[in-house]
């Protein structure tokens, strides 16, 4: 929905800020290809594999372990009260004749204590989503793996594939508890053919899967556990979870199955220090059900591009991306048919109860043309509109634009102390909450449920003005390892007054 | 294709319009059975429900209208009132998919019935203690219904029979759609009586206990007393040996008043009536007693797919007043004949102490000097879910 896709706005700023960086040398030499960085988070699925070799030969490899605790009062009703998290990193890149190759693994587990909200992962993919509001302890873990492979057969051209899979579960604890199975894939083929020294051009196809299932159990004997189904703006069903209408216990569905497949193309145009990508994306299959029981049908298509600038000694990059995407949710009308004593659900058509279009904007700048230091700032504004059309005649509109604003630096010293330094700036720009009941000509509707409270609470919280603060120490010393601590502390600043939320951690690394 | 997804993908949503184009014709027209036809106009209003989403349509109806609707499976139902005489008719499962539609609503008529059920209480509670002031397990053995007498004269509860209707919940597939009976499930009990035993004053409640005949709430304090005087209870421990539902009656219970088992069809040890949604059935045999008549060949007929459940076969002219309970689904499905009952009445929440309670039709009470409940055979109209029993201690507080 509109408001849970927010969500990856505030996402997208973190990483902007570098809080999801794992190793400075790593992410650094991503961002020097054109082909391999977007400043817009998901903008471009992958990178094209058969750039691999294209722009930088140089070998990076590291592993990275941390560990990190979280908490705050400033957090979303999805947020745990506090979190403990280790995670594990580790990539390399290798260059020999006409064969390149990028590959990372990934392990994180977190433990979190008093969370509830969203039962499911990513839940901004999705226009339904699905919650519970039992504080308990809940525990991920995610296991991520990405290979690329390119091979240079003749002179100029370039031959690419890759895949990128993250498998991630989630249990909680304690009633309403549930465990979620969640599994990403994405494959992708690409080619780049270049003229000359400073003419490429590429071409990429990508697959993306993803598969979720949601299995809700109560193991005490209170049978009256409550789950919200949010089908767009808040409107949807808050019922005893296995009434049926939330969809999370039906007979003969694991779950609250979700599915998406999604192609997409790209094409890439690199003229001299100049790189222009678009690519484009549409679903095949998107819906939530399994089998003949396929309650939401959420096709999207998206559409992105970048360019990147990068002076002639490499010193200087400038950037800008913008992605659209639009998403509409179809709710089925089924029928159960009975035949010979078995039952089978039929779709006998779909009524569309949800739009969304989300317009996101970046432009940045980097610098790194001063020996030792390295500047990022950048700006991104995101347009999203949201159309909730749950049952004629009532329509309700939520419209937001938000901008993000952001500075990072770090500077390497000789004697082997990195100090990275960053703040961000998030704020609502524009909203507008709109409701039209409508009318049925001579007659009534009934009201349709909409659970304000919720709806009050996410908004509040992604509408609050934010402001992030990161300080990173690094040590390297001998044998390329490195020690470090930091601490990201994101403030809200509420009508109310000031709240924080901190994350704070230690790692441990290696640059190979 | 680039080009395609860039204007698709700019252009905004579609908010000034939503749902042009989304909507269908659906032509509503009214006929009637030769008996059924009202000897002047009568005004009746038309409910349009949509069964999937539970979205729910009123207004008058007006010769040839044509709603507006967006696809869907629709239940329409019309009530209408001429003095003493009511006009129900329903049709389910409307099919209304991207087309044009027509529907022919078939009126019956019916009277106002003299026993009407007033609560249904089968939805159970929360066990409680000290700790746990909210509950910390569910409660059903404190199951009741209450009859009501509406009518003007003195009226006889002996041999008024109760029974359920198959399937036991409404989201189920109801195989006897197609036949003109109605199924009772499980069991038909039956009031003990010799034909004036026991009375009924115009305005009088009598409560019949579906289980325990004790005092629940002494147990446990969301429930109820059930161990009164007058009390009608079924205890039947040949039949539904299982005390935990069935336990011996209070003190109270006097020994004339437990009900008859006149047949038992089902298999458990405890009598069954759906926590969420049952179809409740109060009805008298007519030309036979009800002993006579399931002992009667083709009565008693197996369920189609099951090897364990058997119904008995009533006719729907015996039935004196029926309330049809649905559940929390987009799945429901009506059991009652439409002069039975057009309508249906939703529990939403169980184990909560909540139950379904016939309103009291002010201007009859005020007029009669007695207490008349509102009895328009159709259930939509006629109930409310209240959020407390009428017999718990707290009720009116």
């Amino acid at each position: 929905m509109g408001n849970r896709r927010l969500v990856t706005l505030l996402f997208g700023l973190l990483v902007c800020l570098g809080l999801e960086a794992q190793n400075l040398e790593w992410d650094t030499h991503e961002r020097v290809s054109a082909w391999s960085y977007s400043p817009l988070d998901g903008a471009v699925a992958m990178q094209n594999p058969a750039s691999l070799s294209l722009v930088d030969s140089a070998k990076v490899a590291f592993a990275d372990l941390r560990a990190t605790y979280t908490g705050g009062k400033f957090r979303s009703a999805n947020d745990p009260r506090f979190s403990v998290g280790e995670s594990l990193r580790a990539g390399s890149t290798f260059h020999r004749g006409a064969v390149s190759m990028k590959g990372t693994f990934s392990f994180s587990n977190c433990d979190s204590w008093e969370q509830c909200g969203s039962m499911l992962l990513g839940a901004e993919r999705y226009p339904v989503g699905i919650y519970e509001f039992t504080p308990g302890r809940k525990t991920h873990q995610a296991y991520g793996v990405m290979g690329m492979i390119s091979w240079r057969p003749v002179s100029g051209l370039r031959l690419g594939g890759g895949f990128d899979f993250l498998s991630q579960n989630i249990a909680k604890r304690k009633d309403l508890r549930h465990s979620n199975y969640c599994l990403d894939l994405r494959g992708t083929i690409g080619a780049v053919y270049s003229f000359n020294d400073r003419i490429s051009l590429g071409l990429q196809y990508e697959f993306y899967k993803n598969y979720q299932a949601c299995e809700a159990e109560i193991v005490g004997s209170i049978s009256d556990m409550y789950a919200f189904l949010d089908k767009g703006l808040g409107y949807g069903v808050y019922d005893v979870w296995n009434s049926g209408s939330t969809h999370l216990k039906e007979a003969g569905i694991g779950g609250f199955p979700l599915n998406i497949h999604k192609h997409s193309l790209a094409i890439g145009f690199c003229y001299a220090n100049v790189f222009a990508e678009v690519s484009a994306g549409m679903t095949s299959k998107a819906a939530v059900g399994e089998k003949n029981t396929i309650w939401y049908k959420f096709p999207y298509k998206d559409l992105s591009g970048r360019i990147t600038w990068k002076s002639r000694g490499g010193g200087h990059f400038a950037r800008f991306a913008f992605a659209l995407c639009r998403m509409e949710n179809n709710e089925a009308v089924l029928e159960k048919v009975t035949e010979g004593g078995v039952s089978n659900t039929v779709v006998l058509g779909y009524n569309r109860i949800y739009e969304s279009l989300r317009k996101d904007f970046s432009l940045e700048y980097e610098c790194r043309a001063v020996s030792r230091l390295n500047l990022l700032g950048g700006a991104k504004v995101s347009v999203l509109e949201t159309l909730a059309t749950p049952s004629y005649p009532l329509s309700a509109f939520q419209g937001d634009t938000f901008l993000n604003v952001y500075l990072k630096a770090y500077y390497n010293f000789a004697f082997g102390f990195t100090p990275l330094l960053s703040v961000g700036y998030y704020r609502s720009l524009d909203s507008v909450d709109s409701v039209s009941s409508g009318a049925i000509p001579g007659g009534t509707a009934s009201e349709i449920y909409r659970n304000d409270a919720w709806l009050f609470q996410e908004n509040s919280y992604l509408r609050t003005q934010k402001v992030l603060l990161q300080a990173d120490l690094r040590y390297a010393f001998a044998f390329r390892m490195y020690l470090g601590a930091f601490a990201h502390v994101v403030l809200g600043i509420p009508p109310q007054g000031v709240a924080t939320r901190c994350s704070t951690g230690l790692y441990i690394g290696y640059n190979f | 294709m680039l080009t395609v997804l860039l204007v698709t993908s700019c252009a905004g949503v579609y908010k000034e319009k939503p749902y042009e184009g989304r909507l269908f014709a659906l032509k509503v027209s009214l006929s009637y059975d030769a008996e059924s036809t009202p000897s002047s106009p009568v005004p009746f209003t038309l409910t349009v429900e949509n069964n999937g989403t539970g979205a729910l349509y009123t207004m008058p109806y007006k010769t040839g209208m044509e709603l507006s609707l967006p696809i869907g499976i629709y239940r329409l139902s019309v009530l209408g009132k001429d003095g003493a005489d009511i006009y129900n008719g329903v049709v389910d499962n409307v099919r209304h998919l991207g087309s044009d539609t027509s529907v022919d609503i078939n009126i019956l008529k019916s009277e106002k019935g003299v026993f009407v059920l007033k609560e249904i209480y089968c939805g159970g509670c929360k066990k409680t203690d000290a700790d746990h002031p909210e509950g910390y397990a569910d409660y059903q053995s404190d199951t009741y219904i209450i009859i009501h007498n509406n009518s003007p004269a003195v009226q006889y509860l002996d041999s008024l029979c109760i029974g359920t209707l198959d399937p036991y919940r409404s989201h189920s597939e109801n195989v006897w759609s197609g036949y003109d009976f109605a199924a009772i499930i499980q069991a038909v009990l039956q009031i003990p009586g010799d034909g004036t035993t026991f009375p009924l004053a115009p305005g009088e409640d009598a409560v019949v206990c579906l289980r325990g005949a004790i005092d629940h709430a002494a147990l446990f304090p969301k429930s109820v007393n059930l161990n009164k005087e007058d009390y009608f209870v079924l205890y039947e421990p040949a039949f539904f040996p299982n005390e935990l539902y069935h336990p011996t009656p209070g003190d109270k219970i006097s020994a004339d008043r437990y009900l008859n088992v006149v047949i038992k069809t089902g298999q458990a040890n405890a009598y069954t009536m759906a926590i969420q949604s049952p179809a409740v059935l109060l009805f008298k045999a007519k030309g036979t007693t009800i002993q006579q008549h399931v002992m009667a060949e083709g009565t008693v007929i197996q369920k189609p797919g099951s090897n364990a459940d058997k119904i008995v076969a009533i006719p729907w002219n015996w039935v004196v007043d029926a309330v049809e309970v649905f559940e929390n689904s987009t799945s429901n499905k009506k059991r009652i004949k439409p002069n039975c009952d057009a309508g249906y009445v939703k529990l939403t929440q169980i184990f909560a102490g909540h139950t379904l309670l016939r309103k009291v039709d002010k201007a009859a009470t005020a007029e009669s000097g007695y207490e008349v409940l509102e009895d328009t055979n159709n259930s939509t109209y006629d109930f409310v879910e209240s959020p407390i029993q009428t017999l718990h201690a707290d009720y009116g507080k």
